[in-house]
């Protein structure tokens, strides 16, 4: 079928049409032919492309990287709710089966110091010290990726599978759940303790001994507004 | 006379037993259809996930300087034709390229001053990190037929692929590359060096 249709693309239409007639013609033999499906044929069409970029002009030096696994869980249980004269009902309904997902999923969190504002404000020089007071450190989450191959599931025989739209919901309020804990992490800790490790031999190289650089941050810092959320 | 008077009055008394019968047809069927409709049943789902812990594989310290964020949706989609429909499967992917440069490729020898000039020897601009896709964020926006783990797949590096050609351009690496001179320059401006030379190991 899908030859006929890459030979003579002009008449895929009509010949559609025909073949659906003769199908319906045909039907009772054909519901008993299994190996139609196999005809099926997988095409990527790459003329539907939306391309939305955002360029962005930043300075920011990312010191610590988490990897972050989690398995994402959701059990469906169906509820049968409502009012019935004058009374509110809210049930289980464990006759009709359950759905259970568990859907594997990385994230990678990254902490990055912003020197786009840093100024002379950010720097103080007493004969050959020099103390670098860093901005706060922020924390991003980079890039998120879904095991697809180990999810598993179990759908009840009287229950639909699983749509790609509940999948997504479910995966994003998985990653929500990951941004949430960040605070937890540690991560601010280790910026600033990287941010150190990679600007000291930098500024080494500049003419300053070791033991005359100084790495300073601010010490109120509030872990919830170090995170950055993407703009939905 | 008075056999019509019964008359009469026996018709009256039937006119008043219909009133009174359509009466309470009326206001009892207005009581039933209220509580009929004020009546409702519903199957519900709840659509939220479990409170699940979370593991940290790994940490590690980096250096990693981004000087261009390129934020990038990509809408990629695939057909499957069956005999009678088509299945369909649209996703539109979210990722954010991140061109920068590795600190940890920087040389010893990176930073040199020769009299009042501060001679700088940068490592090439690159893609800092190629796990940009955020799939978590992944919005289904059709999805037609039943679909596996290998299509999802699919979709993800053919998203990737798009990106990769989108963002990564020579145009790009220009625009990273002339941010990180004005950046790079000012900071070192700031802690004392006026004459900054900067230079890019390609």
């Amino acid at each position: 079928m899908a030859f006929f249709y890459y030979l003579c693309p002009k008449f895929a239409n009509k010949m559609r049409f025909y073949l659906f007639l003769l199908t319906v013609l045909l039907l009772p033999v054909l519901s008993a032919c299994s190996s139609c499906d196999k005809q099926q044929t997988l095409v990527d069409s790459d003329y539907q492309t939306l391309l939305i970029t955002q360029i962005q002009d930043c300075s920011r030096l990312y010191t610590a990287e988490y990897q972050i696994h989690k398995i994402i869980t959701h059990d469906d249980v169906l509820r049968l709710q409502g009012q019935l004269t004058g009374e509110n009902y809210d049930f289980e309904l464990p006759m009709l089966g359950d759905r259970k997902i568990a859907i594997p999923m990385d994230a990678t969190v990254k902490a990055y110091i912003d020197f786009s504002g840093f100024s002379e404000e950010n720097v103080e020089r007493e004969d050959d010290k020099i103390t670098i007071i860093l901005p706060d450190p922020k924390v991003t989450l980079t890039s998120s990726k879904i095991d697809h191959a180990n999810i598993k599931k179990y759908v009840a025989l009287l229950r639909s599978d699983f749509t790609d739209e509940e999948l997504s919901s479910y995966e994003r309020q998985g990653r929500e759940a990951i941004i949430a804990t960040i605070p937890e992490l540690g991560i601010i800790e280790s910026a600033r303790q990287n941010a150190a490790r990679v600007l000291v031999p930098m500024i080494k190289q500049l003419g300053y001994s070791e033991r005359n650089i100084t790495i300073a941050f601010r010490q109120d810092l509030d872990p919830q507004t170090v995170i950055e959320r993407n703009k939905e | 006379m008075k056999q019509k008077e019964k008359k009469y009055l026996a018709i009256g008394c039937g006119l008043l037993l219909v009133g009174c019968l359509l009466c309470g047809f009326i206001f009892g069927g207005r009581y039933i259809y209220n509580k009929v409709t004020s009546n409702s049943l519903s199957l519900t789902t709840d659509n939220r996930i479990d409170v699940t812990p979370q593991q940290v594989r790994a940490m590690r310290a980096i250096g990693q300087w981004e000087f261009l964020a390129l934020t990038d949706e990509e809408m990629v989609d695939t057909i499957r034709q069956g005999f009678f429909f088509d299945d369909q499967l649209v996703r539109i992917y979210y990722g954010t390229l991140r061109l920068g440069i590795d600190m940890q490729q920087l040389s010893d020898s990176a930073f040199t001053s020769r009299g009042d000039t501060l001679d700088v020897t940068l490592p090439a601009i690159q893609l800092l990190d190629y796990n940009f896709i955020d799939e978590a964020r992944t919005r289904s926006f059709i999805s037609k037929g039943n679909w596996d783990a290998s299509d999802r797949e699919a979709l993800y590096r053919r998203a990737k692929a798009k990106m990769l050609r989108q963002c990564l351009t020579p145009r790009n690496i220009r625009r990273a590359r002339q941010n990180a001179e004005e950046q790079v320059t000012d900071m070192l401006r700031v802690m004392g060096f006026e004459k900054v030379n900067l230079k890019w190991k390609d």
